[in-house]
């Protein structure tokens, strides 16, 4: 038996500024977009915070995991479904943290073959709303068995 | 790991406007689909456009019992622990278009050789029952295998496998 691990790197360390956000407001960062998630049996969601200035208390900025779907028969349009992972930055996150959420992949209103992830800042009051973060999906296979019984003869 | 999206239903229009206020009418997309080679499964279902002010719709994934013994009788079973269904109402579909997913729970639970896509349509208002809809089943194996050997293509439709 044995597990393997990947670390999809979704978005390298970078900054999400909303300061021209008017209050109150909300504005959607499409981070990553069309992820092939489709073979992975675990999936998790890992947020990495190097820097934020949420303590201002201006909102939040929340990193979401979307369904996503595509056909060749209707390619203008976008299917997306509600978010399944959503990580919640706020006055009480800590700098710099370190956020892993588990994905649905199964049950009801669960993960598709095709993820989006979204940071999405919403503004309460005036103030400072960024944040300095990287996103990436760690996809895991789970327990495989890697070799069949074989036969003498 | 291995997977595989099937297209099982291409985009289509239901209309269910006959339908008898508190009735339901089932329609299967598709049967026979050959899912011994896969341990987990989702269902995935595109709302192109609807108007479902007249009722709701579940678009499920169930076991199939296809028996070459008896090719005509139809040998369906909606485990709670196969597929949950995907529910479209206006309650669960606010905007178009939007895609949902359901799951085996647990990743596993795709038992049995074949599985069958089965649309339940309720209706429950003389308002109209409208939805533009296509399915795809993502279909799950823990183990390498080779797809080109697969038979997971039902045989009474025409579905196409998606790359």
């Amino acid at each position: 038996m044995s597990m393997f691990e990947h670390i999809i790197l979704l978005c390298p360390k970078r900054t999400v500024d909303y300061a021209t956000l008017p209050s109150p407001g909300s504005q959607d960062v499409v981070v990553a977009d069309r992820i092939d998630v489709a073979r992975w049996r675990e999936l998790s969601l890992v947020v990495k915070v190097f820097t934020h200035s949420l303590v201002s208390g201006a909102g939040t900025i929340t990193i979401m995991t979307l369904p996503q779907s595509w056909t060749e028969e209707d390619p203008g349009q976008q299917f997306l479904g509600a978010s399944v992972a959503s990580v919640v930055l706020d006055s009480a996150t800590p700098s710099p943290a370190y956020v892993v959420l588990a994905v649905a992949m199964s049950g009801a209103n669960c993960m598709t073959g095709m993820a989006r992830v979204v940071a999405r800042g919403n503004r309460s009051v005036a103030g400072a709303l960024s944040a300095t973060i990287e996103v990436s999906f760690s996809a895991k296979v789970g327990p495989t068995q890697t070799s069949r019984p074989r036969f003498a003869g | 790991m291995a997977s595989l999206l099937l297209n099982i239903l291409p985009k289509r229009v239901f209309d269910f406007s006959n339908t008898l206020v508190g009735e339901e009418q089932i329609v299967t997309l598709a049967e026979r689909v050959d899912i011994s080679q896969y341990c987990g499964g989702i269902t995935i279902v595109r709302t192109h456009a609807a108007d479902l002010s007249g009722g709701s719709i579940l678009v499920q994934t169930v076991a199939d019992g296809y028996t070459q013994d008896d090719p005509t009788a139809s040998f369906q079973f909606a485990s709670g622990n196969f597929s949950l269904p995907v529910s479209i109402s206006s309650e669960d579909v606010s905007t178009v278009p939007v895609v949902q997913a359901s799951g085996s729970l647990g990743g596993t639970g795709l038992g049995g050789q074949y599985a069958a896509v089965v649309l339940t349509a309720s209706r429950t208002d003389p308002a109209p029952l409208i939805a533009t809809l296509s399915v795809d089943l993502l279909l799950r194996n823990f183990d390498e295998i080779d797809e080109s050997t697969s038979t997971a293509l039902p045989k009474r439709c025409g579905c196409q496998r998606r790359k």
